[in-house]
């Protein structure tokens, strides 16, 4: 039983840890607190599933849906992130809550506000595990397999490639970087494209798992991932996955497992203001991954 | 008479001693220089006596009372103001406010109290009295954050006049600034030390604090190696070691 | 009487914008949690006048000094989560607040709970008698910001805004204004509670859910944060736009989003901020007979 809970647990914090990548990547180089990475979300899972339906061809529904998002990304950031750089933050957190609730009506609108199944017929090539008192589903795997794959990626464009050196470097300093002659537009587009597939691709995977996507999916992911990426030091993508797999964990089991008399996303947020009260700079202190 | 004395001050980050040991005592109506190579720990001696860092050795004796380890606003009410090495503005609020908001220091002490008007006559005429003193006289209604950095250094400068210290710290008052504007700097300093204020100074440029200090002390790796006149300074060997061997190793 | 009702909300979230203001706006704190405080004041009278049998023109003030007393604590919170993480901790502040309600039978749990018609001197009190008491306290909320945007607090929480550093340099008890200005905004927002649940004469936690405080905050913003005029004009606009787009009922909420984003991204310090288009026209168009008086009657003489 503990063991379950513990594995539900990590399958949940693999989610939570995709879903808060976007935002985490954003918040990294121009520390804004984006909602609207909730909004590429669920319009991410919406392209992913007409392709789907059009192509039949699940991996390249994910490619689909992860670069219009990842293009989606780069749009924002030109046309409303930047220009508002070095402004109060409130300012890009309303302009973002904003575009939140525009994108939220605007998929309702084209979409219908109906619940939509996401008919992936997964023919995987492994099965689920079950025995007396312990199942792993095959999707299950499926998500840790892709949230591995994805994060890996993540880590692999981050620390080994050359615009990903670019990235630190303004990750760490923005003006410092620039005045190095690093291009931070390109960093910055790069970044958002990053950020939003990301988005996108938790979102097809949610869809995939719970077997249905709505207008409305956004709206937990959207706050939820904040307390994450702040939990996980502000930007600091190992400690966002960290800090999923931690408030996954302390869900799964304060909720399930001990049993508590609020709901899980309550104790999630008790979680994150205990932990913020002892360790006012979250778990890992910011700094160059 | 000795207005602040400081024995033994010590404050290390970790490992790294930023200030240790120094000690020396502030005559009323002097300006004392501050001077050393980068890094050597100027700035951090001013923050543990403001109330900025809390010293991890030592007494910061004003006026007689013990102060070390009171909090920055503690130490303000008593008298002591500051200026920034980096600015630091109420850069949203006009020029004039910046100035009244020093000059409320006593009525910040209660919450009742700080309910009251603070544009009351005395108030705004005293903060424009200050602004002419640092000449900003046009710019009263200006937003602290659209003056140039030369005239923000001003604005700083009436801010602290604004809380009637006793003795004023100036962090690197002159840096970035122009030649003409350095002159009258030290015009407006002589002139106040002639009121009576003490001022004591960190200043990274030698020629300017040679011209301005009535005496100086010089920091390296954060422990004083020499003090005394400015001219006795300049023939100090120890001094030209740490300058030049700092130079040796920018180089 | 619809228009009532209207002017009653519009009047109710004036005065959440107002008091939300003083947090964000004044002292510089980022809150993303006022509808927490909101609601305490809204259950506190509830509470008090239904259980408890307390007369609403007590429990009026007593449910602003609840939510109050609760928004002490999350000042003392602010004084060492700061920034981005004190956003978050607001957040979180909202939805333990909101599942308390939710979750504990006390508080009427999922039902919400029927709040007790208030009378005031043994007369109930009508839509009309509620719009007038919010214009009233819209009218003392305005009075006493103004009071206190000239005040030496005002200058303290200008300062802590600006440059906590400096703050600190002239004397200014940065702890000590923090949990004030925290006090003041939540005590405030309680009181709207009070009003909201007895006008509405049923509340549930729903009603004072994350959302809602972000259409507080949003208010603020949008007509033009720290100052008086502003989250009365964003009340407004934001409290009107439903109704005027009524005729494009299924859009509402595009169109809500996308004058959140052009009014962010065009005019980000508000509709009615200090530099923008709206108050610099206005301000022009008044110059003449305006800025010879503006120098005189901002200084009085008063010898307190």
């Amino acid at each position: 039983m503990l063991l379950q809970q513990i594995i539900n647990g990590i399958v949940v914090g693999s989610v939570y840890s995709l879903t808060a990548m976007g935002a985490t990547l954003v918040y990294s180089i121009l520390r804004i607190l984006d909602i609207a990475n909730a909004g590429a979300y669920a319009l991410g899972a919406y392209v992913g599933l007409f392709s789907y339906v059009a192509t039949d061809n699940l991996l390249l529904s994910f490619l689909i849906g992860m670069i219009a998002m990842g293009i989606w990304g780069i749009f924002v950031q030109k046309f409303l992130y930047l220009p508002l750089l070095g402004k109060s933050p409130l300012i890009s957190l309303i302009t973002s809550i904003g575009l939140f609730i525009f994108l939220g009506d605007f998929i309702r609108l084209w979409a219908g506000p109906q619940i939509k199944d996401f008919p992936a017929d997964l023919k995987l090539p492994f099965s689920g595990i079950k025995t007396e008192n312990l199942t792993i589903m095959s999707v299950w795997i499926l998500v840790l397999l892709t949230t591995a794959i994805l994060l890996l990626t993540l880590w692999y464009l981050i620390t080994k490639t050359k615009i990903g050196l670019a990235w630190r470097a303004t990750a760490q300093d923005l003006e410092i970087a620039k005045a190095m002659g690093i291009n931070v537009n390109v960093v910055v587009a790069f970044n958002f494209f990053l950020g939003y597939s990301f988005a996108a691709a938790a979102g097809i995977m949610i869809g995939i798992m719970y077997n249905f996507i709505s207008p409305t999916m956004g709206d937990v992911p959207a706050y939820k991932m904040l307390a994450i990426i702040v939990l996980g030091g502000l930007g600091n993508p190992v400690g966002a996955v960290v800090a999923a797999m931690l408030i996954g964990l302390i869900e799964t089991l304060v909720g399930g497992y001990i049993g508590f008399f609020l709901p899980r996303d309550s104790i999630a947020f008790i979680a994150v203001i205990i932990i913020l009260l002892i360790k006012p700079q979250g778990l890992f202190v910011r700094k160059n991954i | 008479m000795i207005i602040l004395k400081i024995e033994n001050l010590k404050k290390f980050f970790g490992g790294v001693k930023a200030v240790n040991g120094v000690s020396i005592g502030i005559e009323e109506g002097e300006i004392l220089g501050v001077i050393g190579p980068n890094g050597a720990g100027k700035t951090t001696f001013f923050n543990t006596i403001c109330g900025v860092y809390k010293p991890d050795e030592g007494k910061i004796i004003f006026q007689g009372k013990e102060i070390q380890g009171l909090t920055s606003f503690q130490i303000a009410r008593l008298g002591i103001a500051r200026t920034f090495q980096i600015v630091k503005p109420f850069a949203d609020m006009t020029v004039l406010d910046n100035v009244i908001s020093a000059i409320g220091i006593n009525r910040y002490k209660s919450i009742w109290g700080s309910f009251r008007n603070s544009r009351v006559i005395e108030t705004v005429s005293k903060a424009k009295r200050l602004l002419e003193t640092v000449e900003l006289g046009g710019y009263e209604k200006e937003k602290a954050g659209a003056l140039s950095l030369g005239y923000i250094k001003r604005l700083e400068i009436a801010r602290a006049l604004g809380i009637n210290p006793k003795i004023i710290m100036l962090d690197e008052p002159c840096a970035g600034l122009s030649h003409d504007a350095i002159k009258d700097f030290i015009q407006l300093f002589k002139k106040l030390t002639i009121e009576g204020l003490t001022i004591m100074m960190v200043e990274h440029n030698m020629p300017t604090a040679m011209a301005l200090c009535d005496r100086m002390i010089v920091l390296d790796y954060g422990e004083k190696i020499a003090e005394g006149k400015p001219k006795e300074i300049q023939g100090n060997e120890k001094v030209i070691e740490a300058y030049l061997g700092k130079e040796e190793e920018d180089a | 009487m619809y228009e009532v009702v209207v002017a009653i909300n519009i009047g109710i979230f004036t005065i959440l914008a107002l008091s939300v203001n003083i947090i964000t706006g004044y002292i510089g704190q980022p809150t993303l949690g006022h509808a927490a405080f909101f609601g305490i004041g809204a259950y506190a009278s509830a509470i008090l006048t239904g259980k408890y049998g307390v007369p609403f023109l007590l429990s009026l003030p007593l449910s602003g000094l609840i939510a109050g007393f609760i928004g002490a604590l999350l000042g003392l919170a602010s004084l060492r989560v700061r920034d981005d993480f004190l956003a978050i901790t607001t957040i979180g502040t909202n939805f333990v607040v909101v599942a308390i309600f939710q979750y504990v039978p006390f508080f009427g749990a999922s039902f919400g709970l029927s709040v007790s018609p208030a009378f005031i001197f043994g007369m109930k009190i009508t839509y009309v008698g509620y719009l007038f008491l919010t214009i009233f306290l819209i009218t003392l909320t305005v009075l006493f910001l103004r009071k206190l945007e000239k005040s030496w607090f005002g200058l303290a929480m200008g300062g802590i805004r600006n440059n906590e550093g400096a703050a600190g340099s002239i004397g200014i008890d940065i702890k000590k204004f923090k949990v004030v200005a925290f006090i003041l905004g939540t005590a405030i927002a309680g009181i709207a509670g009070c009003i909201y649940a007895h006008y509405m004469t049923f509340i549930s936690s729903v009603d004072f859910a994350f959302a809602t405080s972000i259409t507080i905050l949003s208010m603020a913003m949008v007509g033009g944060s720290g100052t008086i005029r502003g989250p009365i004009m964003g009340a407004i606009v934001l409290g009107l736009a439903p109704e005027v787009f009524r005729f494009a009922m299924n859009y509402r909420m595009l169109i809500y989003g996308a004058l959140l984003i052009f009014t962010m991204r065009f005019q980000p310090e508000g509709l009615l901020g200090e530099r923008s288009l709206l108050w610099t026209n206005i301000n022009k168009l008044f110059k003449k007979t305006y800025s010879n008086k503006e120098t005189e009657s901002g200084i009085k003489n008063d010898n307190s």
